[in-house]
Order: structure tokens, then sequence, then C-alpha cells
């Protein structure tokens, strides 16, 4: 392997490395977005009772 | 960390609630339309929703000598109370019949009163009054065996996450 080789090699390293950061890790929309809005029925915290039922049902009415 | 607000289906059972005596429900059916059969409080820190789509059905049977089902004609009805037990609204009145199916989804009876699309909120130290009515009006007051007797409530329970 001449030095010519090795050099492609490096710079597609570095060009990997900026893509993966600035295209995915920067971006909201492809990052896997671990928080309770992909955890179905759960809200995240520290959100009462009172204003989870407030939120999801605001038109529901009590005795 | 604070706990996440869960959202769950609770059906409410006769486990959860509070029986009355089978004397309380026939002495208070003599003096009022209804009497109560069985109360549930909402506990600290959950909100019941009841929308008019939750099913729920009642098994009562009476405290004769040759212990039966109570008869199709009697009246049964689900009414929620404040926590003060000065406000109430009906969810649902109807025949005994109506509201003893118990296996098949599609003909067990549903919370018919509460209006259809709206949720019915019930906040801590409300009530869930299960009533029957032991007077049928004509002949003899009905008895009521309250331990031979069973419900179950579909609702939609809003409480803090165990962990």
């Amino acid at each position: 392997m001449d030095w010519n080789q090795m050099l492609s090699i490096a710079l597609a390293i570095v060009v990997a490395s900026v893509v993966n950061r600035y295209l995915f890790k920067n971006n909201p929309n492809s990052t896997p977005n671990i928080t309770a809005q992909n955890q179905g029925n759960t809200l995240s915290p520290p959100q009462t009772v009172e204003q989870y039922v407030k939120s999801a049902y605001p038109n529901a009415w009590t005795v | 960390m604070a706990r996440k607000i869960v959202s769950e289906a609770f059906w409410l059972t006769t486990a959860n609630a509070t029986a009355k005596t089978d004397a309380q429900c026939e002495n208070f059916a003599i003096r009022y339309t209804f009497a109560p059969i069985w109360t549930y409080q909402v506990p600290v820190n959950n909100i019941l929703l009841l929308k008019s789509s939750h099913h729920f059905y009642l098994h009562l049977e009476d405290d004769e000598s040759t212990s039966a089902e109570w008869g199709d004609p009697q009246q049964v009805r689900l009414s929620v109370w404040d926590a003060d037990l000065r406000k109430m609204q009906i969810i649902y009145q109807g025949r005994y019949v109506a509201s003893k199916e118990m296996q098949d989804v599609e003909k067990m009876a549903v919370l018919d009163l509460i209006p259809a699309g709206q949720e019915l909120k019930l906040e801590e130290g409300a009530w869930i009054y299960i009533e029957g009515m032991c007077d049928n009006g004509t002949t003899a007051l009905y008895t009521i065996d309250v331990s031979d007797s069973h419900f179950s409530i579909e609702t939609e329970r809003v409480k803090p996450s165990l962990f």
C-alpha cells in the first residue's frame, strides 16, 4: 500500500465522521429519539395526573 | 426522578369496591328507590375516565332460601358522586336483564348515559355507586345476597407509574 492509498483511506474516514456528525447526530429527525413520546401512552415527567388528563382530554367533564 | 404518568385500562371489580351488607341494602331500599350495593372511591393521585363505550356487567343474587338470580325486570343503576357526596350523575339505569351479560362483549351493557364522544372525569375522592332497586313496587321486597353477587366496570385509569 503506497502513501496515496493510505491518504485516501484517511480522508474517507474523516469525511465519514463529519457526515455522521452533521448529517445524523445533529439532525433530530434521523437520530433515535428515546423519549417518552415513543413509549406509547406515557408522558415525560414532571407532569402530574391532572396535567396529563387536561392535555389528553381537554373536554372531559366532571360531576 | 419523577415518575411517569400512565393511562391504562382498568376493570373495577368487586375486589376493589366496598360492599354493603345485605341488611344495609334492603333497609335502604325500603326508604329510597335505589340502594347502594357497592361503592368505590377513587384513590389519591388517580383519575378515572369513563366513556359511553365502556362496558360493564352486574350479577345479583337474592337472599331467599332457594337462592336465585335477580328477576329480569329489576332495576339497576350506576351513579357517580363528587367527593363530598353532594352532586351526582347517573351513568346507567336499566333493567337487570340488560346489564347481566358478562361473556359476549357484543352483548355487554355500556355506560350509555354518558354523552357519546365525551369523557367523564372522576378525580381523587370521587365515588362510583353500584345500586339496585330492591323494591320492585308491586310485590314483596326483593332481597340481595351481596357476597354471592359481583360486578365489573371498564374504566380508564390515569396514575403515576410504579417506577
